[in-house]
């Protein structure tokens, strides 16, 4: 009875944030999810290997906590922002640690990395009354280069017919951002010079207020905005965006990039971000198929505006599994401050450097599509999903105009009563 | 090739926002408004009517994504942030 209880207020539950492996455990006493997720971008570029577990457990009538433990490993090269020149000899330090190099024209427009990254969340739900919860959260992940701190409370409210919640909540972090090798490089500065100052620190605090609705039978639909400020350091130490000018090849009668000098990029101190949210899940037909659709408007104050659908229907093939095609689709314009690179059209005469640049192609107009299928499956008394997708990004101006990626990604999830 | 897989990926997603919006006109209930009394949340309660019905692959995209885009958020607050690449 008390299962059967359980179930039905999640089904009329707020399922925000940490909230979410919270919900599902409230039915037995642990719930172990544990994943291996394997990303790959193409042409040798970033491959990470995911290690993720979930301990969910009910320590009492009211108190549900909940451990996340993640280990990244990751590798391969990813572009700097500089031009691909033939015609440039400069030293730069590799991201994440790999030390500092000295690369000749042609390959410094990407660097080789390697790094691990340890994440750890802790979250405890108390149920203040049957119908308000309080749940609060912590966060810390290191890795060789980057740290962060996170704490983290949301109060969640149900109606007294339990179709609707309520949920309110706020986060605040602290990061410090440096290289490896030493603190963070001089905004546009130029990279020959190796002005180094201090490691940077940016403070971050969310805000969200959410609401999710039993619309019928068979359909439950949730409305979200989050509200984002950060104060800091936001800039990328490992970013770079050349000086070029336009030559021709008297060989090949091309025409090139001749990077002149290269300029560590320069981001604003702060950032404003807004995102409104919604998603609803339907079931239809005999068979039971659910049809899961999310949209997500996002705009800040760097000048980014994105547009996100996301899309997934899940198709019972038997009592005890499923298929699940996945679809996203994201378009974003370009921060205010992307260039491409400094354009010197007069190499006799010193460019002028706006306040704020950066080449970094993920701040450039992009779209973004996702293609993927899960399967899952009843095993051995526990659930295994397994998936495979395919992202393709593609950007408007930046040097590496598109970013092709493989997912795949095993998981088992098991409970103990 | 590539750019085969990403028009054969429009061509998914364009088909998926095509049924499902096919799907509900033809039914007309998924936004139909009604009350719903305790003991008809059977379908409500199922794993996979829960609005985040699997919590570690959304996590694991909330981080390619966050990684990967200038946009992020809306979903929740709270976490853990990295210097990613």
């Amino acid at each position: 009875m008390n299962n059967i209880k359980s179930k039905l207020s999640i089904a009329s539950c707020t399922l925000l944030g940490g909230t979410a492996q919270q919900a599902t455990a409230i039915e037995n006493s642990w719930d172990l999810d544990s994943s291996f997720l394997y990303y790959s971008e193409a042409d040798d570029r970033v491959e990470i290997k995911k290690a993720m577990a979930f301990l969910t457990g009910d320590i009492s009538a009211e108190d549900t906590v909940n451990v996340n433990l993640v280990l990244d490993t990751m590798s391969g090269a990813t572009p700097t922002g500089a031009v691909r020149s033939k015609n440039s000899s400069v030293s730069f330090s590799s991201a994440s640690g790999a030390g500092s190099s000295t690369v000749d024209g042609g390959s410094v427009d990407r660097v080789n990395f390697s790094d691990t990254r340890l994440g750890i969340a802790l979250s405890w739900a108390h149920s203040q009354d049957r119908l308000t919860t309080l749940t609060y959260g912590g966060s810390l992940s290191v890795e060789k280069d980057y740290q962060s701190y996170g704490a983290s409370i949301n109060y969640s409210l149900d109606t007294e017919d339990r179709l609707s919640t309520y949920t309110f909540g706020f986060a605040g972090s602290f990061d410090e951002i440096y290289r490896k090798t030493d603190g963070t490089p001089e905004p546009l500065s130029k990279v020959d010079d190796n002005n180094i100052f201090s490691n940077g620190e940016r403070y971050a605090y969310d805000f969200i207020v959410g609401v999710t609705k039993v619309l019928n039978r068979k359909t439950v639909g949730q409305l979200n905005y989050t509200l984002s400020y950060s104060d800091g350091y936001h800039t990328d130490p490992y970013k770079v965006i050349s000086e070029v000018n336009l030559v021709e090849d008297t060989g090949t009668g091309e025409f090139a990039w001749a990077e002149l000098n290269r300029y560590y990029e320069a981001r604003p101190d702060n950032r404003l971000r807004h995102a409104i949210f919604t998603s609803m899940a339907h079931q239809y037909g005999e068979s039971g198929e659910t049809v899961h659709a999310s949209y997500r408007f996002y705009t800040d104050d760097w000048g980014v505006s994105s547009n996100t659908l996301d899309l997934t229907h899940r198709t019972p093939l038997s009592s005890t599994s499923y298929i699940e095609p996945h679809f996203r689709y994201y378009l974003a314009s370009a921060a205010d401050f992307f260039v491409h690179s400094f354009n010197n059209t007069d190499v006799s005469t010193p460019i002028t450097l706006p306040e704020y640049a950066s080449a970094d192609y993920r701040l450039d107009d992009s779209v973004g599509v996702t293609a993927g299928i899960e399967y899952g499956t009843k095993l051995s008394g526990g659930d295994f999903r397994a998936r495979i997708e395919y992202i393709n990004w593609q950007y408007e101006e930046a040097e590496y105009d598109e970013t092709k990626a493989l997912v795949l990604q095993f998981s088992y999830q098991k409970l103990f009563d | 090739m590539m750019k085969l897989l990403f028009r054969l990926s429009m061509s998914i997603g364009l088909s998926l926002s095509l049924g499902a919006c096919s799907f509900y006109n033809a039914t007309g209930e998924a936004f139909s408004m009604e009350n719903v009394e305790p003991w008809q949340r059977d379908v409500l309660a199922q794993d996979d009517m829960q609005l985040d019905p699997d919590a570690m692959r959304t996590f694991a995209d909330e981080h390619i994504y966050f990684s990967k885009e200038a946009s992020t958020g809306g979903r929740g607050v709270g976490g853990g942030g990295c210097g990613c690449n």
